[in-house]
């Protein structure tokens, strides 16, 4: 192995050493905890840092392995979750005022999920509040910051989670996705951000933002690694209504097999009609293609409704969801919002029942539609954002229909969709792509985005500023 | 009862947050004018006749496959 | 045959059919000749489709001749509520919206009627839209109870109701969101059945509320009720709610009696309804005889009628405002006054509302299957009074005064409306039975083992004195 850090490892590098017994978890926990504690006063990546916890859950899981009791990929990792994720015990904020003192009793279905699977919760990081308001400065904690450039906008909702693993300050941590919360954050701190299939990852003790578009996903280096964080987190969940009862993909044997043949339509009108992107992200597109190809893919252009029949429908679904989840706190304590957070939510006020009725119907007329140009092609590319990260809190007004997102169709649609980083911009931030597949099929898109990554060097290069020595003791 | 006082005619945004018992400062008001503008578009462009063809989305289900 | 062949059920319509000793041309003229006799009293026709019924009839004469058979329904005359589809017929609503509303393919429901070999008599009255009525302002009258004009029918399916009981069908085809089958089943005395969501097609039929819709069968007995059930069911891939599940016939174990079927009786329903004592004690006789024939009787409660109302009405109101909106905008002359006032007031609701009510629904629905884990079958009122006055009926009544057939709206339940006697006036009681989803065959076996035990199914209504009274 040519890493001499141990923070540079992927969960895939580093899990047959843990099995082996080459590499300790409580190495490996305390490498983390050290760089948390020298760095995330730069990065406000982490709300809460849970040291002596995560200390003691490493000593079990080594113990554990120590006596042959190995878990599997996930044994002994270091993870970190949004802080809309609930914690038994610990408290879950939202990143809100409002929530500043919320102590769950329960995990949440994914927390007890990855805890069972012998994760290390090193802590509970950055989102914007409530995962709608931000970036904000109004809030009890600072902001996250972009990885590559602190100066720059990390993106959200998933901030924190995306700053972590940029800056190598877990190796693995969970993002939730509205409208592009875990694929932002992934595309600007350039990593890899899976927002699985509706219903394939529980929600329950997640903080629901809009409960018709919101999924729970992994967020990690690599696509590969994603997939073992699926193998953990996908299973049906008869008490959240949105659950599938479907059977879960070999997330850790599909994402290794060849992608040859594949068909990869690319939405073209997307960044070519129906939104301006930036040219640097558009060669980015250009050139993975050009690999895609190299790989034994197939590409055509195909066409799916424009931009703007998926915001209008995504607007009017979750700024009523989520009104309706805020309705009694936001007339109580309105100060206890900030100011974004306050605004976007109460956007759904203005929302009659029958707009409502009409975005759903909506939505079920577009969800058909793609389907329909899945059964010509495996998978979909477009970008991810249409800029690299700006600076801090210059995001404009990231949701009016003037700048239609990428990623929100596939919250209209439920498809699975993943954030890649194809390569960096000339001032060094990274570029975005992304792969979206038919419903289920989540195991397939890592498959493509795994391939890219490996046949590509993107995933060799880390943030610079982020350098601690952490050599690897067992080589 | 006309179709000019039928539930579409415009409400100001300030009558409209004080029907639901909401409070909000100038910046609010002044930041919620564009968004509120856009929701409305949106509303407008997706109100059509509809069949049973096209049932919302999460609507009961009583079976599994 | 014993009885007039209006009177006469599917079962012995269809058996007399089948031997060749009835024609099912003989047949329609006669039902044809009735109505024209007596629909005065009860309008419950909005367009009688004599030749084609003629048509239908001599070709069901000649197959059977040929000696093809279609089952049960083959060369048996039936009407549909004026929402649903029928190739080169109007379909109005009963609206002057839709006056000129000619429809070119027949709606799932209809093709399958014809396909079983059943004859199409005419298209019946409804609400406006099936949400507005009882309304003196539209195109045509609204339909009257045939037990006594002066009452209403029940609504929506109006016309429905009325043309069973009055002998001029022995089946139609209604539409319930709210308790638009059972209502009028209930008022006139005969069977509905709500099937549960999901079980059959709605394609081509107009939209009140797509997600509390439902279409039924409308029968004077709850044998032929099955019968009529048998031949709608079954999955369609272009109705997104229709269950892609296998049909189980509903008609097969029909006289398999309720000997240790568990039944929960729900007199609270009614009384926090205000039902009669006429209504109460016709229900509480259900649940004694069912006792006596073997079942499992025990009282039980669910959650009050006004949560299962707030929650339905909500999504109806939304539901039927955004199918509505681009006419109450444009056109709101051409709605009668009931529905335009409803709509307007449907416009009120507001997008939080209607997920508050959905998630509310999934509540309820999980509420009742936790109740209907150790029963079989519901019990409860189907309207809180007999069939009230026509001239009485309140403008926003399903707020005021919410039915007791919406809970299983709804839950999705399938839910039936059978006659349990009459009241001092003469007017039908009515008793429901509600089942698990997709288990409509224990629902009917309740129903025909009580049934069984009466002898309601031998009194009718007297059209001539509706005559008398239509003439004074």
């Amino acid at each position: 192995m040519s890493k001499t850090n141990i923070h540079d490892l992927t969960i895939a590098e580093a899990a047959p050493l843990i099995a082996a017994k080459k590499l300790s978890p409580v190495e490996l926990t305390a490498t983390y905890l050290k760089r948390i504690e020298a760095f995330d006063g730069a990065l406000n990546a982490f709300i809460k840092v849970l040291p002596e916890a995560a200390m003691a859950s490493a000593r079990k899981a080594e113990a554990a392995i120590m006596k042959g009791e190995y878990k599997g990929p996930l044994h002994g990792v270091p993870i970190a979750l949004k802080d809309i994720y609930n914690t038994k015990g610990i408290a879950t904020t939202g990143h809100s005022a409002l929530y500043k003192d919320h102590v769950p009793a329960e995990d949440a279905v994914t927390t007890a999920l990855l805890a069972e699977a012998g994760t290390i919760l090193l802590g509970k990081l950055s989102t914007w509040e409530f995962a709608i308001g931000g970036t904000s400065f109004d809030l009890p904690w600072p902001p996250a910051k972009n990885p590559w450039n602190p100066a720059h906008d990390p993106a959200g909702s998933s901030s924190g989670s995306g700053a972590a693993i940029g800056a190598s300050l877990a190796m693995g941590t969970m993002g939730t996705d509205t409208g592009g919360s875990i694929r932002g954050p992934a595309a600007w701190c350039g990593i890899a951000g899976l927002k699985p299939t509706y219903g394939y990852v529980s929600r329950r003790g997640i903080l629901p933002l809009s409960f018709s578009l919101d999924h729970g996903g992994p967020m990690c280096w690599t696509s590969e690694d994603c997939a073992l964080m699926m193998d953990v987190l996908a299973k049906y969940d008869p008490i959240d209504p949105g659950s599938a009862d479907v059977t879960k993909a070999d997330f850790a044997a599909s994402v290794k097999k060849d992608v040859k043949g594949l068909k990869i339509g690319v939405v073209r009108h997307f960044f070519e009609k129906d939104a301006e992107i930036d040219p640097e992200i558009k060669a980015g597109i250009e050139a993975s293609l050009a690999t895609f190809k190299d790989l034994g893919c197939e590409i055509i252009d195909v066409t799916i409704a424009p931009l703007s029949a998926y915001a209008d429908v995504a607007a009017l679904i979750s700024r009523s969801e989520a009104f309706a989840f805020h309705e009694e706190t936001l007339k109580a304590s309105p100060e206890l919002y900030g100011e974004l957070a306050r605004q976007r939510i109460m956007m759904g006020a203005f929302i009659r029942a029958s707009d409502y009725v009409n975005a759903l119907r909506e939505r079920g007329v577009l969800i058909a539609q793609i389907a329909k140009v899945f059964e010509t092609v495996d998978i979909l590319v477009t970008p991810t954002m249409p800029t690299p990260a700006p600076k801090l809190g210059e995001l404009g007004n990231m949701l009016s229909r003037a700048r239609p997102s990428f990623t929100r169709p596939f919250n209209v649609t439920g498809s699975p969709a993943l954030s890649i980083c194809p390569g960096f911009t000339a001032s060094g931030l990274p570029l975005n792509m992304q792969l979206i597949g038919r419903p289920f099929q989540d195991d397939l898109v890592l498959r493509l985005g795994s391939a890219f990554e490996k046949a590509t060097a993107f995933r060799d290069t880390r943030p610079a500023q982020w350098a601690m020595p952490s050599s690897i003791a067992a080589e | 009862m006309s179709a000019e006082s039928t539930p579409q005619s415009p409400i100001t945004i300030d009558m409209k947050l004080a029907e639901y018992g909401l409070k909000a400062g100038p910046e609010t008001l002044e930041s919620l004018k564009g968004a509120v503008a856009d929701l409305q578009t949106a509303a407008k462009n997706i109100c059509k006749p509809r069949s049973y063809l096209e049932e919302p989305v999460h609507a009961l289900r009583l079976w599994k496959k | 045959m014993a009885e007039p062949l209006p009177f006469m059920t599917i079962t012995a319509l269809s058996k007399a059919i089948a031997s060749k000793a009835l024609s099912p041309v003989e047949l329609t003229q006669t039902l044809l000749d009735r109505v024209d006799q007596y629909d005065g009293v009860t309008n419950a026709f909005i367009e009688v489709t004599a030749e084609l019924a003629l048509k239908a009839a001599r070709k069901a004469e000649s197959e059977v001749m040929n000696g093809l058979s279609r089952g049960p329904l083959h060369g048996i005359p039936v009407g549909l509520k004026d929402i649903i589809d029928l190739a080169g017929y109007r379909t109005t609503a009963h609206s002057h919206q839709l006056i000129d509303n000619w429809v070119k393919e027949d709606a799932v429901v209809t093709a399958k009627l014809k396909e079983a070999g059943a004859i199409i008599l005419g298209k019946l009255s409804t609400h406006e839209f099936a949400m507005g009525g009882p309304s003196f302002d539209l195109p045509f009258p609204p339909a009257r109870n045939p037990w006594n004009r002066e009452h209403f029918s029940g609504g929506s399916s109006s016309g429905s109701g009325a043309a069973v009981a009055a002998g001029f069908m022995p089946a139609a085809l209604g539409t319930d969101t709210g308790g638009s089958i059972r209502l009028p089943a209930a008022f006139c005395g005969i069977v509905g059945l709500k099937p549960t969501y999901g079980l059959v097609s709605r394609r081509g039929v107009l939209p009140l509320s797509q997600s509390l819709d439902h279409i039924g069968p409308m029968t004077w007995t709850v044998e032929d009720n099955a019968l009529l059930l048998d031949v709608l069911a079954g999955h369609d891939p272009l109705d997104p709610a229709s269950a892609d599940r296998p049909y189980v016939s509903a008609s097969a174990g029909i006289h398999g009696g309720v000997k240790g079927l568990r039944v929960a009786y729900l007199p609270s329903l009614g009384a926090e309804a205000g039902a009669s004592d006429e209504v109460m004690k016709g229900v509480a006789h259900v649940a004694e005889t069912l006792k006596s024939l073997g079942a499992i009787v025990e009282e039980v409660t669910l959650p009050p009628l006004m949560d299962f109302a707030s929650c339905g009405n909500m999504i109806l109101s939304s539901e039927a405002f955004a199918i509505h909106e681009p006419n109450i905008r444009q056109r709101p002359e051409k709605y009668g006054e009931i529905l335009r006032d409803r709509l307007f007031l449907a416009g009120f609701v507001h997008a939080s509302d209607y997920v508050h009510a959905m998630k509310m629904r999934g509540e309820l629905v999980a509420t009742v299957a936790k109740v209907m884990r150790t029963y079989d079958v519901i019990i409860c009122a189907s309207a809180a009074t007999p069939a009230p006055k026509i001239k009485e009926m309140p403008k926003f009544g399903l707020y005021t005064k919410p039915p007791l057939t919406f809970p299983f709206n709804v839950t999705g339940m399938p839910s039936l409306s059978m006659c349990c006697g009459y009241s001092a006036s003469g007017l039908p009681l009515a008793v429901q039975i509600a089942g698990h989803a997709f288990e409509e065959a224990t629902v009917y076996r309740v129903a025909q083992a009580y049934e069984a035990t009466t002898t309601w199914r031998s009194r009718r209504p007297d059209l001539d004195a509706g005559l008398k009274a239509l003439a004074a």
